[in-house]
């Protein structure tokens, strides 16, 4: 029941994604500019209503958006405007980018902030808690670009120039072309994303972690006798990770229209990479196949949390 | 052996609780009067000393950005002027630090001091309107939909999911795009680019959070007893909203604002660094740092001093908001501890 609701919540927030999309790109620029913006400076009057009307431009916007919206359900996102390449295809090129940027930058935040929001919070007020905290503090500070360009100053340049090539600056290798390459290449864009993500949950789990563990069942664990481990990593950890796994959800959703700026930054030709070139060539299909994939994450991702709590927190399964 | 929180929590009551008993009785005997919460969360916030240093910073930027013209006129150097002969090396590189240039040169032979101090400005004030904006909307929008509930807040509620799906970063750059090549009409202005489009970008974006905070602490507000008497005495509805819930929920308001700032500040520079933010020359750090990626290996200057001016501030913005944090409301888990 509760999912069913959920679920028809998703979809309503993916049908009012689509019609802001539409009035931003499709009203917002008027029909008239796209088919100038794409026929090129000093093309003739004519071209210009060639491309309009092959592009729907000069129908009603219901006719437009109807036309977008049926498109859509079929799976297809249209054709980008330069070459006629189809969008889905543009996408599915971009997504096992920037799939493998999440895939390899989440366990590494999920890992350190964790257990230094655990340990921190086992140890409150101690210097390894003061500088977790003060670490955490920093990287939640640090803007991505700003940490990506030092990464690759430091990291890359710094260790290549005396003679450690440990990291390529930038460039994406395939996985199944070359597993190790690929891994090599990712290192740095996966600490730009991860070391700032991970601030965040020191945080969350720091204050979760001393909340629980100040809650009366824990004491009961403990009077039982349970093993310290035993109570911290069994009783209080599961109903710490209530808030963090919802972070965590909606971090992972999101980061797959969010990772544009570290795509940027190490060059790699992801989704986010892909639209910022495709804005600037104002190249409306490839914008909006690329904001409605990232949208659906988010939803998808959302409704997935949702979902998992009852796995993990037992109080929810009650309700 | 582990330490219990219990062992630690006396200690936070003492300090942090805005309970006159709590007080030692040292200091109770000295001065038995009324405090007003405001009065209080300032005392605590003057008792912390990172939060006083981050203040502290925060104002050194502050001057920097009001007194830029004074830097230029004393290394004599226009913040769009460019040096072709003196600024760059023969090959056209950026030049190193010297007594001529005192953090080095840019890309085009431009005083790079003079160009950060004129970069705090934009930060700055895309920060704080950015902020000012997206707290007003979401503010508005959070006390409209806890109070009347109903209707409206199941309208606000969906439109808050809505912009929490939305990737903010891909409908920034490309709502910022958009408007570049047609320009906003909104009455007399015509906004295509600079500091009031990315204002409004990020103002459109980011007040949902605010709204849903708002709204949750409305609806735990809108029951109790002094709305009542308030509705009873015949006061009208917009009256309460402003007279007796803005009030409770302006310390929350007000600690998510602080902590908005950095977050706008970043955001203004990703735009900038994108390429859709502030348009050249204007000197801002975002773009700054996009410029000087492509010279990090021969000018480190170039990348390193605007990546810390940023760095610098927005850090000193969260150690701020934190002890805000900590300093409104004792009772949360202080994250400084």
């Amino acid at each position: 029941m509760f999912l069913t609701r959920r679920l028809a919540l998703g979809i309503l927030v993916m049908w009012l994604v689509t019609v802001i999309v539409f009035v931003i790109f499709y009203i917002g620029p008027g029909s008239a500019d796209v088919a100038r913006a794409l026929a090129g400076r000093d093309a003739p009057p004519a071209t210009v209503a060639l491309i309009a009307r092959r592009l729907l431009l000069d129908r009603p916007w219901y006719v437009q958006y109807g036309h977008f919206v049926w498109g859509l359900l079929h799976g297809n996102l249209g054709f980008d405007y330069y070459h006629d390449e189809a969008v889905t295809t543009i996408v599915a090129q971009g997504i096992p980018i920037t799939l493998s940027l999440i895939v390899g930058a989440a366990p590494i935040w999920l890992a350190i902030g964790v257990l230094t929001g655990m340990y921190s919070a086992r140890h409150p007020r101690s210097f390894a808690d003061r500088s977790f905290t003060t670490f955490a503090l920093a990287f939640y500070s640090t803007p991505t670009f700003v940490l990506g360009v030092l990464l690759i100053l430091l990291l890359y340049y710094q260790l290549t120039i005396h003679g450690i090539a440990l990291f390529p600056g930038s460039g994406y290798t395939p996985l199944t072309q070359n597993p190790f390459e690929w891994f090599r290449g990712l290192i740095l864009p996966w600490l730009t994303l991860a070391l700032v993500a991970a601030a965040t949950y020191t945080r969350l789990t720091r204050s979760a972690m001393l909340d629980v563990l100040g809650e009366d069942y824990v004491r009961t664990a403990r009077a039982k006798g349970l093993g310290e481990r035993r109570v911290v990593w069994r009783h209080a950890l599961r109903a710490a990770l209530t808030p963090v796994l919802t972070q965590f959800g909606i971090d992972v959703g999101t980061l797959v229209g969010g990772t544009v700026i570290t795509e940027q930054v190490f060059g790699l030709p992801g989704l986010g990479w892909t639209a910022v070139h495709a804005i600037q060539e104002q190249d409306l299909p490839v914008i909006i196949g690329i904001v409605i994939v990232a949208s659906a994450a988010v939803v998808v991702s959302n409704i997935a949390v949702d979902a998992l709590y009852a796995f993990v927190d037992p109080r929810v399964r009650l309700h | 052996m582990l330490t219990p929180p219990e062992a630690a929590a006396p200690r936070d009551l003492e300090t942090q609780s805005d309970d006159p008993r709590g007080h030692s009785s040292a200091q109770n005997a000295r001065s038995i009067e009324g405090r007003s919460p405001w009065r209080l969360a300032l005392e605590r916030l003057r008792r912390d000393r990172l939060s006083l240093v981050a203040l502290g910073v925060i104002l050194l930027i502050v001057l920097i950005a009001i007194f830029a013209p004074f830097i230029a006129k004393a290394t004599g150097h226009g913040v769009d002027t460019q040096y072709p002969t003196i600024g760059l090396t023969p090959t056209g590189l950026p030049r190193p630090p010297n007594s001529v240039f005192p953090l080095g040169t840019d890309d085009l032979g431009r005083t790079l001091l003079v160009r950060i101090a004129y970069g705090a400005r934009v930060s700055l004030l895309v920060g704080v309107l950015a902020t000012l904006m997206t707290v007003t909307i979401g503010a508005a929008l959070g006390l409209v939909a806890g109070y009347f509930g109903k209707v409206v807040d199941t309208l606000i509620a969906r439109a808050v999911d809505v912009m929490l799906s939305i990737p903010f970063l891909l409908f920034a750059i490309a709502l910022a795009s958009v408007v570049s090549v047609t320009p906003l009409h909104l009455g007399p202005f015509s906004l295509s680019k600079g500091i009031p489009i990315v204002v409004l970008v990020i103002g459109i974006f980011s007040w949902a959070t605010v709204a849903r905070i708002v709204r949750g602490q409305v609806i735990a507000i809108r029951s109790r007893e002094y709305i009542e008497a308030a509705r009873a005495l015949g006061a009208s509805s917009w009256r309460i909203i402003i007279f007796d819930v803005l009030p409770n929920v302006l310390p929350t308001i007000i600690v998510y604002a602080t902590l908005l700032i950095p977050v706008s500040i970043v955001a203004e520079a990703a735009l900038s660094y994108l390429g859709v933010g502030i348009p050249p020359p204007t000197a801002d750090w975002g773009s700054m740092i996009a410029d000087a990626q492509s010279y990090y290996q021969q000018a480190w200057w170039f990348l390193t001093f605007p990546s810390l001016a940023l760095l610098m501030t927005t850090l000193a913005f969260n150690i701020l908001g934190d002890g805000v944090r900590d300093a409104i409301d004792p009772r949360g888990t202080p994250f400084k501890s």
